[in-house]
């Protein structure tokens, strides 16, 4: 009974402000319908899969979307999308996690989340009728290209080079911590084409394809020994002149409005998922006793303040999106209130476990990073594994050591720290 | 329920800020502050310029309407400048103590002289063991149905400032909420020594003192829980506020301060802080504002959403407060600067009401079967 309560958060089941969620009750119908009819009778979650028949059945998921027009609902019509508002795009993740449906494969993540969103602002007329409806269709798969060997926390530093040959731009140098490099048809990355100018003016946002002599791929395991990130070496790889997306040399400006695209609905998702998260370690608790201990009571207390403070923040973020308002540095506050909470709470489901802790078995987690899915049967594996995955959380996508520094100087208006000079 | 502000409500927060700011002062706060009595006459009559007496108390029953939103707004704002006068008590507490029961004549009389700015009044809180019949420390009896109360409350927000006195007592059928004229040869109030001198308390005894019952039957303690639970959200908003401004402050100071040839705010141990408190405070921020909305739309999950609010708002004016002495070095713990005004303010306020682990003690009880 408790952790049922736990997802409400209140009379409000909906994310979003009433007024909006009035507008959107036929699409919720439309989603409710499609997830009763094409979910098997006996659903739990893609973690209760056998971890065998987990890819196809994911692969069989995702064409469903397509044909029912369930995925990137919110882009236009005409490069794939359905048309649909950002309301209604929230109104699907909500019912999606509420059936524990999944809405992409973690190879589409970056592509429907953040790379599609990005060539909607910044792509020329025949890239958007391009690339959007191969995102959408499950044609092209992305990875990106940003971090290197020398260019983690400085981006801007990246020393992977492009030069334009004979018509077509000819990259060399050394990519890593690319997720789902190994699947991917093409790659969105920075890359500099400008040594003469600062460092931040001489980057392009290129679009390379991945099947090609001049691309290696190399695995890297992370901790938990999964593999989903790569190294990827670019040895005279080259791409077609017109792949840029903006402008040559006004890469930086591109890399920066995609980062800010984390905010509107990822947001949401990460909400919904931490929630379900946390119903699933009360679940745990009650059933190993743990909550008898009133410490154990009191984390858990904290654990869920935490959570609705992030659920309350999506909101509030959203509907800054909904008026309009242009992404800002509130994603970097999100990233550190989730990424940061993911590692105490899973300390505490360790704790929780116990001595189990010491010999995890059963599945695995059906994910790389964040939670598991919603609605993930328990296993003590599952729960180290995203213990050792919540590591992660702080690191990827700006640590959280950028992000203070982020909320210092562009929310707080605090002066830039001293950098020293580089050397000529 | 939506915890979006719409444009009338920001720009109502607005209008607010921006006359507060004006009219109060450090000197104002520090004078009120060195006094026994907290008010400030010209202070208080001026907040009808906006309605605010009355905020968040319905019309029909005498007030000036608005909703728990906007009071929660203004009480957002107050916390920020430490308003010295005893709106607290007298707009959310005794407000809302008397509007939660259907107001018959002389209630309404009451409310309409709140709204007026012409009635100061307060609610004796209850401590960290609730209104359990055993932390009741005053019991009310009647004769042919006049109420008298009789004992002693240890302390209570403005009870020197009050003219009308709210508190709960034991009756034969349990704890009632009873009003008291402090007038009454039977009513003593000795102001104490506080911990936080912007929040004045006093001492309260009773022998014998006329009081006049509110409300009817067995819905009373439900009721009062609910008044319970609004006073925390309205001070959970009060905390943001406080929390908001001590960050401004210290962030200021990090900007002019030079150490070592620059700015300390370029230091990332600095930004690294200031930053963790902007944290908090937008954490809270959340919290709060998803409670108002509830308070707001007289939702019954109120009880939880108030132990969040509570908790998050008390843990991050917790860390401005602290965070602020800190970052603003020796004069920080200087009495010439206004930070340990602020401090002393996040402590009281933490306190009150249930600390921030009281709430998650509460909450764990109320999401687990233990």
């Amino acid at each position: 009974m408790p952790h049922d309560s736990l997802i409400k958060g209140g009379a409000e089941e909906s994310l979003l402000p009433a007024a909006l969620r009035e507008s959107s009750e036929g699409f919720r119908r439309q989603v409710r319908e499609f997830l009763e009819e094409n979910l098997p009778a006996d659903w739990v979650s893609v973690g209760a899969l056998d971890e065998a028949e987990r890819p196809q059945w994911m692969e069989q998921w995702r064409n469903k979307l397509v044909e029912h027009g369930m995925i990137c609902v919110a882009w236009p019509s005409e490069y794939g999308g359905q048309g649909r508002s950002l309301a209604d795009h929230v109104v699907l993740l909500e019912e999606f996690a509420r059936a524990a449906a999944p809405t992409s494969l973690t190879v589409d993540t970056l592509a429907v989340n953040l790379l599609g969103p990005t060539i909607l602002e910044v792509g020329t007329e025949e890239q958007k009728r391009e690339l959007l409806p191969r995102i959408v269709s499950g044609e092209d798969r992305w990875c990106q290209g940003y971090s290197e060997p020398g260019a983690g926390s400085d981006l801007a530093g990246v020393q992977t080079t492009a030069t334009l040959k004979d018509g077509k731009w000819v990259i060399n140098g050394q990519k890593i911590w690319t997720t789902s490099a190994h699947e991917a048809d093409w790659m969105f990355a920075l890359v500099r084409t400008d040594r003469s100018v600062s460092k931040h003016a001489g980057l392009t946002f290129l679009l390379i394809p991945m099947d090609q002599p001049g691309i290696e791929v190399r695995p890297i395991l992370d901790m938990n020994q999964h593999h989903h990130l790569n190294e990827v070496f670019l040895t005279d790889a080259e791409t077609d002149a017109d792949s840029v997306l903006g402008e040559v040399n006004g890469g930086w400006s591109v890399a920066t409005a995609l980062l800010g695209y984390e905010r509107n609905d990822a947001a949401v998702r990460d909400a919904l998922n931490l929630r379900n998260e946390l119903e699933r370690l009360f679940a745990v608790a009650e059933e190993r006793g743990a909550t008898a201990d009133p410490v154990i009571g009191v984390r858990l207390a904290q654990a869920y303040i935490e959570v609705e403070a992030i659920a309350h923040g999506a909101v509030r973020g959203l509907a800054a999106a909904l008026r309009g308002q242009p992404p800002g540095p509130e994603s970097s506050v999100h990233k550190i209130l989730w990424s940061e909470y993911h590692q105490r709470v899973t300390e505490l489901a360790l704790e929780i476990l116990g001595d189990d802790a010491l010999t995890p078995d059963g599945r695995g987690s059906a994910t790389h990073v964040n939670t598991d899915v919603t609605n993930a049967p328990y296993s003590s594996r599952s729960w180290v594994e995203t213990y050792f995955a919540a590591r992660s959380g702080t690191i990827y996508a700006g640590t959280s050591e950028i992000q203070r520094n982020i909320i210092a100087e562009r929310v707080l208006g605090l002066p830039r720290s001293p950098r020293p000079v580089p050397k000529t | 329920m939506s915890i979006v502000l719409s444009e009338e409500q920001v720009d109502f927060q607005k209008t607010v800020r921006a006359f507060l700011e004006a009219k109060i002062t450090e000197d104002l706060v520090r004078r009120v502050a060195a006094e026994e009595v907290s008010t400030d006459e010209p202070l208080w009559e001026s907040f009808a310029e906006l309605e605010l007496h009355g905020l968040g108390i319905p019309e029909e029953h005498g007030g000036a309407g608005g909703s728990w939103v906007e009071l929660g707004l203004v009480l957002e704002e107050m916390g920020a400048v430490l308003v010295p006068v005893p709106y607290f008590a007298t707009t959310v507490l005794a407000g809302q103590a008397l509007a939660a029961f259907a107001p018959d004549g002389q209630i309404e009389e009451w409310l309409e002289r709140i709204r007026k700015g012409e009635l100061v009044a307060t609610l004796a809180l209850p401590g960290r063991d609730g209104w359990d019949d055993d932390a009741i420390s005053v019991s009310a009896g009647s004769t042919a149905g006049a109420w008298r109360l009789r004992g002693r409350l240890d302390r209570v927000i403005d009870a020197s400032s009050a003219e009308l006195i709210l508190t709960v007592a034991g009756t034969p059928d349990g704890p009632r909420l009873f009003a008291v004229e402090s007038a009454h040869d039977g009513v003593v109030t000795t102001p104490r020594m506080t911990l936080d001198p912007t929040r004045k308390m006093a001492s309260v005894e009773f022998s014998d003192a006329p009081a006049i019952r509110l409300g009817e039957g067995a819905a009373d303690r439900k009721d009062l829980e609910r008044i319970v639970d609004l006073a925390t959200v309205g001070l959970a908003a009060e905390q943001l506020g406080a929390a908001r401004r001590c960050l401004e402050t210290a962030v200021e100071y990090a900007k002019e301060r030079f150490q070592h040839g620059q700015a300390i705010g370029s230091f990332q141990a600095i930004k690294h802080r200031c930053a963790d408190i902007f944290l908090a405070i937008e954490a809270a921020r959340s919290c709060v504002y998803h409670a108002l909305a509830l308070a707001a739309a007289d939702d019954p999950d109120l009880g939880r959403a108030a132990s969040v609010a509570k908790a998050a708002a008390s843990d991050a004016v917790n860390a401005a407060a602290t965070g602020s002495v800190q970052i603003h070095g020796g004069i920080g713990f200087s009495w010439e600067h206004p930070a340990h005004l602020y401090l002393k303010r996040a402590k009281s306020s933490g306190i009150l009401l249930g600390t921030a682990t009281d709430h998650r003690e509460r909450l764990s009880r109320c999401l687990t079967t233990h």
